[in-house]
C-alpha cells in the first residue's frame, strides 16, 4: 500500500504522525516516549505496564478491559524496549475500523481517548502511585525478567551484550536492572512518570481511520497539561574493538548457543547505514546468505547461523546452535565467510539475492497498520522519509560499499552458552 | 476446465474465489485492493500424526518413523539443479515452510515478480528429490532443530502434557520426531509418503494480496498435470477417555516452576466443528479470561503471572482446554480452575459476560482480516476443516447462551485432567 505520513509538529520534540488509511479492518495507535536509559531505568519498565493496567477512570482491570472489550475487542499493550542507549516506553492500541461499528460509534477517537487517559491519568494519590498495584506490576516485571533464563537463546544473546558492552550503558546487565527494580517504589515511579511526560521525545502515530483535527485537538489538549523539557538521546558507537574477549558458561541444556559480536565501524545510526545492513544480511541474512548456505546447508553443523546489524548501537551479532564440540569448526567457517565478504569474493548472485530480497519486502511494510506504525517508530527522533526512497538507497549500493563495509567490522567478543554434557546424548 | 466461485461476506466486506482447477487441486484466490504483497501456500493434509496410512489398494497399513513428514518438509527444497531457495533468490521472494500435527505447509510473500513465484511454488512441491545422500545430510541439521526444540521448557511442558493426556494418538510426539527416530528415515520411505499424502486432491493453495484469478490460472494451468486423486486411510486411534496421567513432574533449567493443565475433551468423532471451537474459545474467555474475577484474583494473590495463558488446543481426533502459566501452587491452581468451571456447569454462564466476549471475538473476527498471512494461515485451515473461512463471523452472531452452557457441560469433564510440572533443577 502506498502511505502518505502526514506529520504535525505540537513542539520540541513532540509531534503526530497520522497515516490515513481507510481500507484497513483496523485502526492503530502507539505514543512512543524516548528517554536516555540511565534516567530512571527500571522505573521505565514499570511505568508501561502499570499505565495500562488500570487507571483513574478505570481503577480495576476488570472495568480497563471490559471497557476494551465493549470497544469491539481494542487491545493495548505497554512496553518498554531498549533503543541503542535510549528507553523507549510505548502504549499502543488496536481497534476495528469505525465502518464495522455496529451503532456507527467513533471507535477509533474512542479508543485514542483511552489510551490518552491511560497515559495521564494513572491510579495516583499524592504523589505517589497506588502501593498495591505497583507491588504487583513490579513483582509481574522481576518474574519477567528472571524468566529470560527460560528462553536458552535470548540468554546466551543477552549474556554476549553484557560482555562486549561492559563500559557502556548499552550492555547494563540483568542483574543490575534486577537490583535497581527491587529498588524503586510507588513514589519514585510517579516521579519518573512526570519526567518522563517532561523529557521524552514523543511520537503519536495514528495509522487508519481518524478524524484528523479532533484527534490532534485531544492529544494537544493532553499535552499542554505538562510542562516540556525534553532531553537529547545520544548513544556511544564503539568503532572498532580493541581485543577478542572469549567468554564459556555452562548450562545443563542439550545445544550449546553460539553469539558472537563485531563491532560495525559504524560511527553513527545513519552511517553508511544501506550498505552496512546489505553486507550484514549478504553474511547472514535470509537462506540466500552465506552463512545459512555454508555453515548450515554444507557443513550441516546447525538449524540456524544468523548475523544481525543492531543499528541503534552499530553492532553486529551471530546466533547460531550447535554441538559443544562443533565449536571451533563453526567458528573457523564463520570466519573464513567474512574473509570472502572482505575480499569481495562473494557472488554476484549473493548480491542481487540480498538486494532483491530486502527491496521486495519492504515494498511489503505498508500493508498493514502495525508494519506501518512498526516503520514510522524507527524514525522517532530523524525525518520520516517515505519507504520508495529508502528502496532507492539500497538500490544504489554496490559491490564495493559491501566490501568496505565488510572490512570495517572487527571481533569484539565470542560467548558461548555450552552444555554440560558432550556431544552424543542421543 | 476450471471451476470457478465467488465466496462472499457481506459483514467482512471481503470476498475470495474458489477454482477447482482441472489438475484436482482447489486453489483459493483471495484479491485485497491496494495490496503491495502477496502471500501464497501449498498445504497438504499431512502431518506428525500421520503416523500410519494406506492406499485404497494396499493390503496393509504403513508404519513411518516419527517425525517423517516434518523431515520430508525439509527435503522438499531440494531439487537435482537449482534447490528452491536458489531459485526464490534471483525473485526476491521471502520463502518458508512449517509442518505441524495435522498439515505440512510451503509458503512465499513477494510484492514483484509473482507469476515467476507462483510457478518455483507449484513445481517444486510437485517434483520431489531424495536421495540417500541427500537424506544424510538433513540428520545434522534437523539434529540440531530437535535439542533446539528440548531446550525450549515450553515446548517440553507442552508434550509433557500431550503424553500425560494422551495414551495412544500421535499427538503425544514431537513434531519433528526424535534424533533416534529420524535415523531410519530413507529415500524409498520419503517417496512413499510423498506419494500417499502429496497427492493434489489431498492438497490445497491459497493466494492473498496482490493478485488476480488469471495471473494464478495460468501459471497453474502450466506447471500442474490432472493428477487422479487418491483415496488415503489413516488409521484411527481411538483414544480412552481417561487421561494417561494425572501428574508429571520434569526439571529443567528454568527460572522459577511452569505448568500446563490440560482438560481432555471426550470425543465421538475425528473433528470439531467451527462452532465448536467458537464455542470453547468464548468458554475458556469467560473462566479466566482477563476481564474474568478468576484471573485477577489470581494474578492479585501471586498464584500467577503475566505468563499466564490458555487455549483451545484441537486437531484430527484430539482436543482438548489446555491452560499454562509460572506457578510455584501448580495444583491451587488447578484446584480454583476446576471450581470455577463446575460452578459455572451447575449454575450457568452470566449473560452479560457471554454478550461482552461475543461483542470482542466479533471485532477480532474482523481484525483477522488485515494481514494476508494470518488470512491465508486461516483459509487453508478451515478448507482443510471442510469450512469456509467466512463462516465464524455468522456463528458469533447465531450462537445462544443455551448452546454454550451445554457445551460446557459435554466439553470439560473435570476428572479428565491432566498436570505437568517443569522444575528448576537442584530446587
Amino acid at each position: 500500500m502506498v502511505i502518505e505520513p502526514k506529520v504535525s509538529e505540537l513542539g520540541e520534540k513532540l509531534r503526530i504522525v497520522y497515516v490515513p488509511a481507510f481500507d484497513f479492518k483496523t485502526s492503530q495507535i502507539s505514543v512512543s516516549l524516548l528517554v536516555p536509559r540511565t534516567i530512571n531505568l527500571a522505573e521505565n519498565i514499570i511505568i508501561p505496564k502499570y499505565l495500562t493496567y488500570s487507571s483513574k477512570d478505570y481503577p480495576s482491570p476488570a472495568r480497563l478491559n471490559a471497557q476494551l472489550e465493549n470497544l469491539y475487542g481494542a487491545v493495548t499493550g505497554g512496553t518498554v524496549i531498549r533503543r541503542g542507549e535510549s528507553s523507549k516506553v510505548e502504549l499502543s492500541a488496536t481497534c476495528i475500523n469505525n465502518k464495522f461499528a455496529l451503532d456507527g460509534e467513533d471507535i477509533s477517537f474512542k479508543t485514542l481517548e483511552l489510551l490518552l487517559n491511560l497515559l495521564f491519568n494513572p491510579c495516583a494519590d499524592a504523589e505517589k502511585f497506588d502501593k498495591e498495584k505497583f507491588e504487583l506490576i513490579k513483582r509481574l516485571k522481576i518474574e519477567d525478567i528472571e524468566s529470560e533464563i527460560n528462553d536458552k537463546r535470548q540468554y546466551a544473546f543477552t549474556r554476549m551484550i553484557e560482555t562486549m558492552c561492559k563500559d557502556e550503558v548499552f550492555g547494563i546487565t540483568k542483574a543490575e536492572i534486577l537490583d535497581d527494580l527491587k529498588e524503586c517504589d510507588e513514589a519514585s515511579a510517579y516521579k519518573a512518570w512526570k519526567e518522563l511526560l517532561k523529557n521524552a521525545t514523543v511520537q503519536i502515530n495514528l495509522v487508519g481511520a481518524f478524524d484528523e483535527e479532533k484527534s490532534k485537538a485531544l492529544v494537544e489538549k493532553y499535552f499542554s497539561t505538562v510542562e516540556r523539557a525534553p532531553l537529547e538521546n545520544e548513544t556511544v558507537f564503539v568503532e572498532s574493538a580493541e581485543d577478542v574477549t572469549e567468554v564459556t558458561e555452562e548450562m545443563d541444556i542439550n545445544q550449546s548457543k553460539l553469539v558472537i559480536g563485531y563491532r560495525s565501524g559504524m560511527k553513527s545510526k545513519n552511517d553508511n547505514f544501506y550498505a552496512e545492513q546489505m553486507m550484514v544480511d549478504i553474511f547472514g541474512g535470509g537462506p540466500y546468505s552465506r552463512l545459512f548456505m555454508n555453515v548450515r546447508e554444507k557443513l550441516s553443523l546447525c538449524y540456524y547461523c544468523s548475523a544481525r546489524l543492531y543499528r541503534e548501537k552499530g553492532i553486529v551479532v551471530i546466533q547460531s546452535g550447535i554441538e559443544k564440540d562443533n565449536k571451533q569448526k563453526a567458528l573457523d567457517e564463520i570466519s573464513r565467510q567474512l574473509e570472502i565478504m572482505k575480499n569481495g569474493d562473494f557472488e554476484e548472485k549473493d548480491f542481487i539475492a540480498s538486494k532483491s530480497a530486502i527491496c521486495d519486502s519492504l515494498r511489503g511494510v505498508c500493508d498493514t497498520p502495525d508494519g506501518i506504525d512498526a516503520f514510522l517508530n524507527t524514525k522517532i527522533d530523524e525525518e520520516i522519509i517515505p519507504i520508495e526512497e529508502i528502496i532507492a538507497n539500497y538500490e544504489k549500493v554496490t559491490r564495493e560499499d559491501i566490501v568496505e563495509a565488510a572490512k570495517k567490522m572487527s571481533l569484539d567478543t565470542v560467548y558461548m552458552l555450552a552444555g554440560k554434557e558432550s556431544a552424543s546424548n542421543e | 476446465m476450471n471451476n470457478i466461485k465467488e465466496i462472499k461476506s457481506e459483514k467482512l466486506q471481503e470476498k475470495y474465489y474458489e477454482v477447482t482447477h482441472s489438475s484436482g487441486l482447489k486453489m483459493m484466490i483471495y484479491p485485497k485492493e491496494n495490496y503491495s504483497s502477496t502471500y501464497v501456500i501449498f498445504g497438504t493434509r499431512y502431518g506428525s500424526i500421520d503416523t500410519h496410512f494406506k492406499l485404497e489398494n494396499d493390503k496393509e497399513f504403513t508404519a513411518v518413523p516419527e517425525g517423517i513428514a516434518h523431515f520430508l518438509e525439509h527435503k522438499l527444497f531440494e531439487s537435482e539443479e537449482l534447490d528452491a531457495f536458489e531459485r526464490y533468490a534471483k525473485t526476491g521472494a521471502s520463502a518458508n515452510a512449517y509442518t505441524s500435527f495435522d498439515r505440512t505447509c510451503y509458503l512465499f510473500s513477494c510484492s514483484k515478480n509473482l507469476d515467476k513465484n507462483l510457478e518455483i511454488l507449484l513445481d517444486f512441491v510437485t517434483h520431489p528429490y531424495f536421495t540417500e545422500a541427500t537424506v544424510q545430510k538433513e540428520q545434522g541439521i534437523i539434529g540440531q532443530e530437535i535439542k533446539m526444540t528440548q531446550d525450549e521448557p515450553s515446548w517440553n511442558l507442552l508434550f509433557s502434557l500431550l503424553r500425560a493426556m494422551y495414551k495412544i494418538h500421535p499427538v503425544r510426539i514431537d513434531i519433528a520426531g526424535t534424533v533416534e527416530s529420524i535415523s531410519h528415515i530413507t529415500a524409498d520411505l520419503l517417496y512413499k509418503c510423498y506419494n500417499t499424502f502429496y497427492n493434489l486432491s489431498n492438497m490445497a493453495f491459497c493466494v492473498v494480496g496482490n493478485v488476480d484469478v488469471d495471473t494464478v490460472i495460468k501459471v497453474a494451468d502450466k506447471v500442474l498435470k490432472e493428477q487422479k486423486p487418491v483415496k488415503i486411510e489413516r488409521k484411527f486411534f481411538k483414544e480412552p477417555k481417561e487421561v494417561n496421567e494425572k501428574y508429571t513432574e520434569n526439571r529443567l533449567p528454568v527460572a522459577s516452576p511452569i505448568f500446563a493443565l490440560g482438560f481432555k475433551e471426550n470425543i465421538s468423532t475425528p473433528e470439531r466443528s467451527n462452532r465448536e471451537i467458537i464455542e470453547s474459545s468464548i468458554l475458556l474467555d469467560i473462566v479466566c479470561g482477563k476481564t474474568s474475577a478468576l484471573y485477577n484474583e489470581m494474578l492479585e494473590s501471586g498464584l500467577i503471572n503475566s505468563s499466564f495463558e490458555f487455549e483451545y488446543f484441537f486437531g484430527y481426533g484430539y482436543s482438548a482446554a489446555i491452560f499454562t502459566g509460572e506457578s510455584n501452587k501448580a495444583e491451587e491452581v488447578k484446584e480454583k480452575l476446576i471450581d470455577r468451571i463446575k460452578e459455572l456447569q451447575k449454575n450457568g454462564i452470566d449473560e452479560a459476560d457471554f454478550e461482552r466476549v461475543r461483542r470482542k471475538l466479533y471485532g477480532r473476527a474482523i481484525m483477522a482480516y488485515n494481514d494476508i498471512d494470518e488470512i491465508a494461515n486461516n483459509m487453508i485451515a478451515s478448507e482443510f476443516a471442510g469450512e469456509c473461512v467466512f463462516d465464524d463471523i455468522e456463528i458469533l452472531g447465531t450462537l445462544t447462551l443455551e448452546e454454550l452452557n451445554n457445551r460446557l457441560k459435554e466439553s470439560i469433564d473435570t476428572e479428565c485432567c491432566s498436570l505437568s510440572v517443569i522444575k528448576p533443577e537442584g530446587d
